[in-house]
C-alpha cells in the first residue's frame, strides 16, 4: 500500500516532466494585446496609428486652460504649461499679467531653462514636447513597417494607413525641423538596442527629407477626406505642408544665402497645390462674412477652407475664447486673468482699408484710429469704442481708455490709481477678438462650442506662394514648371485680399504698387501677418524671416487713451514697459537639445549657443 | 517534597524505558568479575541514569541505575564502551578495578558535526563551500525578538542593517558579502526547511540551526536565486524519547536608543530673532517682553516651553515574550510542537483617554513538525508552521515613523500639549477656528510637524492583522533494493500569507486656540474632522475607511533523489531535484519558476574533497531561447591535516582545511514579461466635423520589449582555510573571495529621445566585487572554568564596471568606476564672507545672506544644478567586525558581543543644520550644543557653522555613520541540577540579556547610526531620511524551564 502510493507521486511527477514548456509558457493577464493582434487587423492597425490624433498628447494643441490631462494641463507652447495664447510670446500680444504670467514671461525674455519656481520646469517641458515628436515618429514608423501584415483590410484602407502615418511623421519632422532645426531622418523603428548618437541632417536636408515623406503621403491619402474623417489628413494636407516645408528651406533662416532653387522649389511646391486645391472642387475660401468662422464654431465654408487643422469639437462653456479674448468684469465678474493684451505693434500692421500703411503721428490717428481700417482689423482686434455683442447687451460700446475728462470709470480696463492697468485686464488698450464667440451676448450657463485650430488653410497656402513666387519669379513674373498654373505672386496675395475686402495690389496708388521683390516682400509678411494673427503661427515667421531681434519686433508698443470728450478721445502710442519687452537673442533662433540626448556621443550635437 | 517523589516517579519511569530500551541491545552473560561503578557528568559532577556500557568486543553490556551506578561481570583486561546520548562516548579500560567512576562530558560538538547545505547535509569536514552555521540557542543569546537581528555579529560575511524599531517590522535587512547589483535589494534568498519563505516573523526558539551559504558551489543549487547567497533555517524536529516540555518567558525592558535633539524655547526663539535679523524679516522678530515670558515659564499655555521628544516619549515600555514546546517520540513517531506569544510595546506615551493610538504588535507562533516511519523504507514528515499578528500604530495612514521624527523636530515654542482639567472647564467655548490670527504663542498650529497631536490623536489608529501559514509534507523512500545508498524523496509545500490593513482618520480632538484680549487672553476650543471642521467625537475606529489586504501564497513541489556510498575509503554522492514553484501576490499574475539541479560529490578518505553542482533555472519571465538559466559550480578541498606527513609532525594541527570553488549563480531581479510586446487601448479620439463628430478608441504599445533578456549572472570564486590547533581550542577560519556580475537588468541611460518610447530592462550593468572575511575564536577550561573568545573582520568593496552611462556624461556624474550605493553631494567651500562674494558668486540662488554657506560651482555653469559628486562612503558598510566572548563556571555564565561597522555614510542634508525647521515660516529648533560662539560672524570667518539662517547643508550634510555597538550580553545562571530534580524539572535556566546597549558613533549627530529613515509613502514629503522609529534598548529578563 504505501509503495503504491510513492510510485502513484512518481508517476504524477513524470507525467509533470512532460508538461515542463506549458508551465513555464505563460501570459500576463495585463498584456491587453499582442504585437500579432495589433498588426495583423485592420482595426487595430488604424486605432495604432490613430492614438496620434489624441488630443493634448502628441498635437501641440492649445486647450486654452482646460484641465483634461494632468500631464498637458493648460494650454502648451512647446510643452509646457501655458495658459492662453502663444501668440503672446511674440510681438502680437503680451501675456496676461495674473497669476499665469509667469510661465511665459521666461520665453520673451529668452529664457527656455530659467524658470520661475525652481529651474528646471522649462527645460522638462522642452523636453516633453522634443519627446512627443519623436514617439509620434516612433508610432510613424511601425505602423509604416507593419502595414503590409494587415490580413484584414482592403487596399484603400492599408493605403490609408500608410498614407497617413507618411503625413503625420513628416508632420513631426517638421515641428522638430521649426523647433529644434535638422535631425536624423529614421526611415523605421530603432532597435532598442540601436546607437542612438545619430548625426543631425542640415535644416535644408532634413526639409528635404520630410516633402520627400509628404509626397509619399500624397500617393496614399484622399483629396477630400469624408465628412466623417474629418480631422484625418488628405493629399491636399500633403501637398500643402510640402509647400510649407519648402518654404521654410527656403526663408532666410535656413537659407541665408539666398539660394534661388530653394525658393523656387518652395514655390513649384505651392503652385502645385494651389493647381490642385482651385481644380478639385471642394477647397476654396470662405466667404468674409464667416472668416471668424474659421476659428469658432466652423460652418461647411470653413470646413473647406482649412486644409489640414484640429478640431475640438462641442466643449463645454469654459473653453470659450472669453478666457483668452476679452477680459473684463462685464463679462466674467471681474475675477479672471485670461486676457491678452494686443500690442500696438500688431494693431499697426493693419492698414487703412484703402491700402495705405498707417502713421501713428497722424492727427488721424491720434483722435479717430479705428475707422476706416482693414475690415479684418474688426473681426481681429477689440478696441475702444468697438460694438460687442455682450456690451451691446449693456446699451453702449467697448470702453478702453486710462483717463478721462470727468474721472469716469473705464469698463473694460480697469487701472490702479498710479494710471497702471489691473492684472487681468490690458496694457497696451487692445483685446482680442479674433477668437471670440461673436455670438455670446452674455456667457450662456450652458452651451457649447467647437474650436478649431488651423494648422494650415488655404489663404495660408496662397501667401506662401506669394512669398516664394516672389523670390522666384518676382511680383509680377509668370510661375515657370507648374503646368496649367499662370497665379503670379501679387495675384495669390490678392486672393486674400479680396476676400476681405481690401484694396488689391495692381491699383493706381502708390501703396498697392507691388514694387521689387523686396519691397513687396514687406508687404507679403504683413499681410500674412494680418490674415493670420493668433492663429499660433507668428512666432515660427519670426524666426524663419530671421527678424527675432529687429528692434521693430523687440520694441512693445500700446496706446495710452485719453477720453477728452463725450465722445472724443486722444490715442498716444506709448512704449510698454521693460518686463513686457521681449528680449532675446541670436541662439533663441532654435530651442536647447534637451541635455541628455547630446550626451550619447559625439555625433548628435546642440543647438548654437546653448 | 511532593515535588521529589514526582521528580522520583519521573527519572524511575525513564529508568525503566531505558531498561527495556536496552533488553534489545544487551545481551547478559557470566563473566569472572564483578565490576561495579558509577557514571557522573563531568560539568555539574551529578550522577547519570541510564548510560550505555558495553564490553568492547561482546555483547555484553548494561545501562546505569536512576543513581547512575551500574554493577557488571567482566574479565578484568576488558575494555568498555561508555556512551549517552549528548554526550561524547568514551572507552575504559579496566586494569583490573572493582570499581570505575566514569566521567562524561557534553558533546557540544554534535551539531557543527553535520551542517545543513542546499537540500541536503554533509558532514562538516567534507564540506568544500563556505558556509556559516548558527545553533538555534546561539540566536537565544541575543535577548531580541527577530532571527534576522539576533543573527547581527554572529556570521562571518554577513552585513545587517537593523533600520527601525517600529514594532512588528523591526527585522534586520541582511546582505551576504555586500551588495554586488545596483538593482533589486541585494537581500539573499531564505529558506526554511528547504521551502522559499521569509526570515521575518519567524519565532527564533523555533530553529534549530541556520546555514548561511556564501560561495557559488554552495548556493548554485539554488540557480537564478542564489547570486545574493542564501539562509537555510531548520526548525526543531522531534527526537526519540520521553516527551521534553520546555517553558520559556522573557520580559524585556526597553527605551529608544535616540534622545531629544534640541535646546529650550528661550534659546530657540533668541536665535531665532538674529536668523529674522540675518534674513531682514524684521516684522517676524519677537519682543524681549515675549521672550521673557518664554524665559519665566509666567504663562505656560500661551508661552509654552515643552520639549517634545521628552513629553511623548516614555522613560521604558515593555516587551513579553512566552513559548511553550513539547518534542519527543517513538522510534516510530516523532513530534515537534511549539506555541509562543510575542507582545511588542510602544515607546510613545498615549495621551489620549478614549483609546489606544500607540504602536504595538502582537504575535502568536506555531508550529508543528512530525515525522513518522511510515514502513522500515518510507518516511513521512509533516512540518506546519506560521503566525497571526497585530500591529497597530496612530498617525497617518502608512507612515507610522512619521510621529517620532516629528516629535525630535517639533519646535520647543508651539505647543503645551496638556491642559489641566479646570483650564478646559474654564474655557469651553467652541468657536470656529482662526487660523490666520495665529502668532508665536498660538497653540496647536496645524502646520506639519507641530501639530504633534494632531497626528498623533486626531488621526485614529491603523490596525494591520497579517499571517502566514507553511505546511511542508516530505516522503522518502529508501530505494535501496534497486542500488544500496539511493533513497528519493517528494515535496509539497504550501505557502500563505496575508495583510490586513483596517483603522483610519478616525478620532476627532480637541484644540484649542490662544486669543488675546488686551492685557488677558482667552482659548478658544476646536474639535477637528477632516472634513466639517466641527464634529462630535466618534467611535476611534471606523474599520470601513481605507481597509486593505494583499494575500500572497506559493504551492512549491518537488521531486528528489539522492545517492551516497561508501567503497572503501572512496566516499560518493549524488543529488538530483526537480522542483516547480508558483507564487502569486494579491491578484497579480502568478510567477512561475521550474528548476533542474544536480550534485555530485566524491571524497577520499574524507581528505581530497570534489564536488559539482549544476543548477538550471526556468522562469516565465525570458523567451523560450533565453528562459533556462544553467549555473554550474565546481569545488575542492583538502584535508592537509589528514594526510600522514602532518599527523606525525605537526600532531597539534587538528584541522587544516583548503577549500576553492568558482560557480556562476543568478538573479532573478526581474518583473514583467521583458520579451513580451504590450499594447493596449489607449485614448479616445474624435473625428468628423463638429457636425459628424465620430468617437474611436486607439491603441497604444507599452515599453519596447527585450527579446534578448535572459538572467542577470553571478561568477563567484572562493578560497577558503579552516584551521583548528591544540585539539581544535584554537580555530581559525579565512576565506578571500570575488565577484563578477554581468548582464544585471536594468534600463538603458544612454537612450536618446528619438527611440520614442520607453522600454524594458536589458541585461547591461556589470559589477565586481571582491573581498575577505576572518574569524577566530579559542576556547579552553581551566577545571570547571570554562572560557571562550572569537571575533571576525569582514571586508567587502564593490565597483560598478558599467552601468549603461552615455559616452559623453561627465566622469564625476557617471555611475562606472564608483560603488554601489555611492552618496552624492555638492561641497561646502567656506561661507560668504562680504556683499562682494554674494553678488559675484550667487549661483542663480535666491535669499543668500552674509555669512551663508557656499557651495561649489564644480562644473563652472553659474548654477547650484550637476554639481554634486561622489563624496564620503556608500550607504552600506564595507566593513564589519565583532568580538565576542563567554566564560562560564559551574551554574553561572555571561557572554557579550560587540559588533561594528565602518566605511559607511548616511546623506543628512539640512537636518545637520545647527538651526533648522521643517516649515519655512517659524518652526525653529535649535540643536543642542549650537550656540551663537559656533556661528559665522565678522569676527568668526572660519566658523563651525554658517550664519543663522545662511546653512545651506551639501555636503555638511554627509555624515560618517560608522558605529561600534555592544550587541548583547548576557549574564545566565543554570540552576543545578539537584535543585531542578527537587523542583520536577529536566533543567532551569534564568539569564538577564541586553541588546544594543552602547553605541559609539562619533560624528554622528541624531540617534542611532544603524537607524535609517523610512521609505514609505509619505518619505519624501516630510524629509524621507530623517523619518525613523528608534532602535530600542532592551534588557531582558529570561526564564527557561524544561520538564
Amino acid at each position: 500500500m504505501k509503495n503504491k502510493i510513492v510510485y502513484i507521486l512518481l508517476a504524477a511527477c513524470v507525467f509533470s516532466f512532460n508538461s515542463c514548456v506549458d508551465y513555464l509558457n505563460q501570459t500576463p493577464d495585463s498584456v491587453a494585446f499582442t504585437d500579432e493582434q495589433i498588426f495583423t487587423d485592420y482595426t487595430k492597425s488604424q486605432a495604432f496609428i490613430d492614438q496620434i490624433l489624441a488630443p493634448y498628447c502628441y498635437f501641440d494643441d492649445n486647450d486654452l486652460g482646460n484641465n483634461m490631462d494632468s500631464k498637458y494641463v493648460g494650454a502648451t507652447f512647446n510643452g509646457k504649461r501655458m495658459y492662453g495664447l502663444r501668440e503672446s510670446i511674440t510681438d502680437n500680444c503680451i501675456p496676461n499679467q495674473g497669476s499665469n504670467w509667469h510661465p511665459k514671461q521666461p520665453y520673451r525674455w529668452g529664457n527656455f531653462f530659467g524658470n520661475y519656481y525652481d529651474g528646471t520646469y522649462f527645460q522638462e517641458g522642452a523636453e516633453q514636447r522634443f519627446n512627443d515628436c519623436w514617439k509620434a515618429i516612433r508610432i510613424c514608423n511601425m505602423a509604416i513597417k507593419n502595414a503590409s501584415r494587415i490580413t484584414n483590410g482592403t487596399t484603400e484602407q492599408i493605403n490609408g494607413i500608410v498614407g497617413q502615418a507618411y503625413f503625420l511623421k513628416a508632420h513631426f519632422y517638421f515641428v522638430l525641423l521649426e523647433g529644434w532645426g535638422g535631425m536624423p531622418f529614421l526611415e523605421e523603428p530603432l532597435a532598442a538596442d540601436a546607437n542612438m548618437d545619430l548625426p543631425r541632417l542640415s535644416y535644408t536636408q532634413t526639409a528635404q527629407k520630410i516633402a520627400e515623406t509628404l509626397d509619399k503621403a500624397a500617393q496614399y491619402l484622399p483629396l477630400v477626406v469624408e465628412d466623417k474623417n474629418w480631422g484625418r489628413p488628405s493629399k491636399m494636407a500633403a501637398l500643402a505642408y510640402k509647400a510649407k516645408t519648402l518654404l521654410w528651406a527656403a526663408s532666410p533662416f535656413a537659407n541665408p544665402t539666398g539660394d534661388n532653387t530653394l525658393w523656387t522649389s518652395a514655390a513649384v511646391a505651392a503652385g502645385e497645390a494651389i493647381n490642385v486645391a482651385e481644380n478639385s472642387g471642394y477647397y476654396a475660401l470662405a466667404p468674409f462674412t464667416e472668416f471668424n468662422n474659421l476659428f469658432v464654431n466652423p460652418k461647411t465654408s470653413t470646413y473647406k477652407e482649412v486644409l489640414f487643422g484640429r478640431l475640438q469639437a462641442n466643449q463645454p462653456i469654459y473653453w470659450t475664447p472669453i478666457w483668452i479674448g476679452i477680459q473684463s468684469d462685464m463679462f466674467n465678474g471681474g475675477s479672471f486673468n485670461g486676457a491678452e493684451s494686443v500690442t500696438e505693434n500688431l494693431a499697426q500692421s493693419f492698414q487703412w482699408a484703402d491700402g495705405s500703411t498707417v502713421d501713428p503721428n497722424s492727427n488721424k490717428y491720434r483722435t479717430d484710429p479705428y475707422t476706416g481700417r482693414d475690415p479684418r482689423f474688426y473681426k481681429t482686434i477689440m478696441y475702444n469704442g468697438a460694438t460687442n455683442p455682450m456690451v451691446a447687451n449693456l446699451s453702449r460700446t467697448v470702453e478702453i481708455w486710462n483717463e478721462s475728462y470727468n474721472n469716469a470709470v473705464a469698463k473694460e480696463l480697469k487701472v490702479t490709481a498710479q494710471k497702471v492697468a489691473v492684472n487681468g485686464f490690458t496694457y497696451t488698450g487692445y483685446y482680442n477678438a479674433k477668437l471670440c464667440d461673436a455670438s455670446f451676448a452674455t456667457p450662456p450657463p450652458s452651451r457649447t462650442i467647437s474650436i478649431l485650430w488651423n494648422q494650415i488653410r488655404l489663404a495660408d497656402l496662397y501667401l506662401f506662394y506669394a512669398e516664394a513666387a516672389n523670390r522666384a519669379w518676382g511680383p509680377t513674373a509668370a510661375p515657370q514648371g507648374i503646368s496649367g498654373f499662370t497665379m503670379t505672386s501679387a495675384q495669390a496675395v490678392n486672393k486674400v485680399r479680396a476676400r476681405a475686402g481690401m484694396a488689391l495690389y495692381d491699383g493706381s496708388a502708390a501703396w498697392l504698387q507691388t514694387g521689387d521683390a523686396t519691397q513687396f516682400e514687406e508687404k507679403i509678411r504683413n499681410e500674412y501677418r494680418v490674415e493670420t494673427a493668433f492663429e499660433e503661427k507668428r512666432y515660427y515667421d519670426l524666426r524663419r524671416w530671421k527678424i527675432m531681434l529687429d528692434p521693430s519686433v523687440l520694441i512693445q508698443k500700446g496706446v495710452y487713451i485719453k477720453k477728452t470728450g463725450a465722445s472724443s478721445f486722444e490715442y498716444t502710442v506709448v512704449t510698454l514697459p521693460d518686463n513686457l519687452q521681449l528680449k532675446w537673442q541670436d541662439r533663441h533662433y532654435l530651442f536647447p537639445i534637451p541635455y541628455k540626448n547630446t550626451q550619447l556621443g559625439p555625433n548628435f550635437t546642440q543647438n548654437p549657443g546653448w | 517534597m511532593y515535588k521529589k517523589k514526582v521528580n522520583k516517579k519521573l527519572n524511575s519511569l525513564r529508568a525503566t524505558l531505558l531498561l527495556l530500551f536496552s533488553v534489545f541491545l544487551v545481551t547478559v552473560s557470566a563473566q569472572n568479575l564483578t565490576l561495579n561503578g558509577i557514571v557522573v557528568d563531568e560539568k555539574s559532577g551529578e550522577s547519570l541514569p541510564g548510560v550505555s556500557i558495553l564490553v568492547k568486543g561482546t555483547k555484553i553490556g548494561t545501562v546505569t541505575d536512576i543513581n547512575g551506578k551500574f554493577s557488571i561481570k567482566v574479565s578484568s583486561a576488558s575494555t568498555l564502551n561508555v556512551s549517552y546520548v549528548g554526550y561524547k562516548s568514551q572507552q575504559v579500560a579496566l586494569q583490573g578495578k572493582a570499581f570505575l567512576k566514569i566521567v562524561l562530558s557534553e558533546d557540544s560538538k554534535g551539531l557543527d558535526e553535520v551542517v545543513v547545505v542546499g537540500y541536503a547535509t554533509q558532514k562538516k569536514e567534507s564540506v568544500v563551500g563556505s558556509i556559516s552555521q548558527v545553533k538555534g540557542s546561539d540566536l537565544m543569546k541575543a535577548g531580541v525578538t527577530s532571527v534576522s537581528n539576533a543573527l547581527a555579529g554572529r556570521v562571518p560575511g554577513l552585513v545587517t542593517v537593523q533600520a527601525t524599531g517600529l514594532p512588528g517590522s523591526n527585522d534586520s535587512k541582511i546582505y551576504i558579502r555586500g551588495m554586488s547589483s545596483p538593482t533589486g535589494s541585494g537581500t539573499p534568498l531564505v529558506l526554511v526547511d528547504g521551502v522559499e519563505s521569509s526570515m521575518n516573523d519567524i519565532n527564533p526558539s523555533e530553529v534549530e540551526n541556520i546555514s548561511v551559504l556564501k560561495d557559488a558551489s554552495a548556493t548554485a543549487v539554488f540557480g537564478v536565486k542564489g547570486a545574493n547567497g542564501v539562509i537555510l533555517i531548520t526548525t526543531k524536529r522531534g527526537q526519540e524519547g520521553k516527551m521534553e516540555i520546555s517553558v520559556s518567558y522573557d520580559q524585556t525592558m526597553k527605551q529608544a536608543s535616540t534622545s531629544s535633539i534640541q535646546q529650550n524655547a528661550y534659546n530657540t526663539l533668541v536665535a531665532r530673532n538674529e536668523l529674522y535679523r540675518n534674513k531682514n524679516y524684521y516684522n517676524l522678530i519677537l519682543s524681549d517682553q515675549v521672550l521673557n515670558h518664554y524665559r519665566d515659564h509666567d504663562m505656560p499655555y500661551v508661552y509654552p516651553d515643552i520639549d517634545t521628544w521628552n513629553y511623548n516619549v516614555k522613560d521604558f515600555t515593555m516587551d513579553t515574550q512566552a513559548s511553550i514546546s513539547a518534542r519527543g517520540g517513538t522510534a516510530n513517531a516523532k513530534y515537534f510542537l511549539t506555541l509562543s506569544y510575542l507582545h511588542e510595546g510602544d515607546i510613545v506615551k498615549d495621551n489620549q483617554t478614549l483609546y489606544d493610538p500607540s504602536y504595538k504588535y502582537d504575535r502568536v507562533n506555531y508550529r508543528m513538525n512530525f515525522d513518522f516511519n511510515l514502513s522500515k523504507t518510507t518516511k513521512l514528515s509533516f512540518s506546519s508552521g506560521g503566525y497571526v499578528g497585530t500591529d497597530s500604530h496612530g498617525g497617518d495612514y502608512g507612515v507610522p515613523a512619521k510621529v517620532l521624527s516629528n516629535m525630535l523636530v517639533s519646535p520647543p515654542y508651539t505647543t503645551p500639549y496638556y491642559y489641566p482639567e479646570s483650564f478646559v472647564a474654564d474655557h469651553p467655548s467652541t468657536i470656529y477656528p482662526n487660523i490666520s490670527g495665529r502668532t508665536a504663542g498660538t497653540l496647536i498650529p496645524y502646520t506639519i510637524p507641530a501639530s504633534i497631536d494632531y497626528i498623533h490623536n486626531q488621526t485614529g489608529t491603523v490596525r494591520s492583522m497579517r499571517d502566514r501559514l507553511t505546511t511542508d509534507i516530505n516522503l522518502t523512500q529508501d530505494l535501496s533494493f534497486i542500488t544500496k545508498g539511493l533513497n528519493a524523496k517528494l515535496s509539497v509545500s504550501y505557502n500563505n500569507e496575508s495583510t490586513w490593513r483596517g483603522g483610519g482618520y478616525a478620532y476627532y480632538g480637541e484644540y484649542f486656540i490662544y486669543k488675546e484680549i488686551g492685557n488677558s487672553y482667552e482659548w478658544e476650543r476646536h474639535i477637528y474632522d477632516k472634513t466639517n471642521s466641527l464634529s462630535p467625537i466618534q467611535n476611534p475606529y471606523q474599520s470601513t475607511i481605507s481597509q486593505y489586504g494583499s494575500p500572497f501564497k506559493s504551492l512549491y513541489y518537488s521531486a528528489q533523489m539522492n545517492y551516497a556510498r561508501s567503497f572503501g575509503k572512496h566516499n560518493v554522492s549524488a543529488l538530483g531535484v526537480f522542483s516547480r514553484r508558483n507564487s502569486q501576490s494579491g491578484s497579480s499574475f502568478p510567477h512561475f519558476e521550474e528548476n533542474w539541479v544536480a550534485r555530485a560529490t566524491y571524497d577520499y578518505d574524507s581528505r581530497y574533497l570534489l564536488e559539482a553542482n549544476l543548477g538550471i533555472a526556468g522562469s516565465e519571465q525570458f523567451a523560450p531561447a533565453n528562459r533556462f538559466g544553467y549555473f554550474p559550480a565546481i569545488a575542492c578541498g583538502w584535508n592537509i591535516a589528514k594526510e600522514k606527513f602532518i599527523k606525525e609532525n605537526l600532531p597539534t594541527l587538528n584541522n587544516l582545511k583548503l577549500r576553492y570553488s568558482y560557480g556562476e549563480g543568478g538573479y532573478d531581479g526581474t518583473n514583467g514579461f521583458l520579451y513580451i510586446s504590450e499594447y493596449a487601448n489607449w485614448k479616445s479620439i474624435q473625428t468628423g466635423t463638429s457636425q459628424t463628430q465620430t468617437n474611436l478608441t486607439t491603441v497604444t504599445e507599452g515599453a519596447a520589449p527585450n527579446l534578448n533578456a535572459r538572467w542577470e549572472r553571478s561568477i563567484k570564486n572562493s578560497l577558503g582555510v579552516d584551521i583548528g590547533l591544540i585539539d581544535n581550542k584554537l580555530t581559525c577560519t579565512i576565506d578571500l573571495f570575488d565577484e563578477k556580475r554581468d548582464g544585471i537588468l536594468t534600463t538603458r541611460r544612454d537612450v536618446s529621445a528619438m527611440f520614442g518610447q520607453s522600454m524594458k530592462a536589458q541585461n547591461i550593468g556589470v559589477t565586481k566585487k571582491h573581498g575577505y572575511e576572518i574569524e577566530l575564536g579559542y576556547n579552553d577550561h581551566v577545571d570547571k572554568f570554562f572560557y571562550w573568545v572569537k571575533g571576525n573582520y569582514n571586508f567587502n568593496e564593490n565597483r560598478i564596471i558599467t552601468y549603461g552611462d552615455p559616452a559623453f556624461m561627465n566622469d564625476y556624474q557617471k555611475s562606472q568606476g564608483k560603488p554601489i550605493g555611492q552618496i552624492y553631494s555638492s561641497q561646502n567651500i567656506g561661507y560668504y564672507q562680504n556683499m562682494d562674494e554674494v553678488l559675484n558668486y550667487s549661483l542663480g540662488q535666491n535669499n543668500l545672506i552674509i555669512g551663508g554657506d557656499k557651495v561649489l560651482d564644480f562644473n563652472g555653469d553659474a548654477t547650484t544644478s550637476n554639481d554634486a559628486v561622489a563624496i564620503g562612503f556608500t550607504t552600506r558598510p564595507n566593513t564589519t567586525y565583532s568580538f565576542s566572548a563567554g566564560l562560564s563556571y559551574e551554574s553561572l555564565d555571561f557572554n557579550f558581543l560587540f559588533q561594528g561597522v565602518t566605511g559607511v555614510s548616511k546623506s543628512f542634508g539640512n537636518y545637520t543644520n545647527p538651526m533648522w525647521s521643517y516649515d519655512p515660516v517659524d518652526s525653529y529648533i535649535l540643536l543642542k550644543g549650537a550656540s551663537q560662539t559656533d556661528v559665522w560672524s565678522p569676527q568668526n570667518t572660519n566658523a563651525k557653522y554658517a550664519t543663522w539662517g545662511g546653512y545651506n547643508s551639501t555636503s555638511k550634510g554627509i555624515v560618517d555613520a560608522s558605529y561600534l555597538k555592544l550587541k548583547s550580553i548576557e549574564l545566565g545562571y543554570t540552576l543545578q541540577r539537584k535543585t531542578v530534580k527537587s523542583l520536577g524539572l529536566t533543567s532551569a535556566r534564568i539569564a538577564l540579556q541586553g541588546s544594543n546597549l552602547l553605541t559609539i558613533a562619533p560624528g554622528y549627530i541624531l540617534g542611532d547610526p544603524e537607524n535609517e529613515g523610512s521609505t514609505d509613502f509619505y518619505g519624501g514629503d516630510y524629509g524621507g531620511s530623517f523619518q525613523f522609529y528608534p532602535l530600542p534598548r532592551r534588557i531582558t529578563l529570561s526564564l527557561k524551564l524544561t520538564l
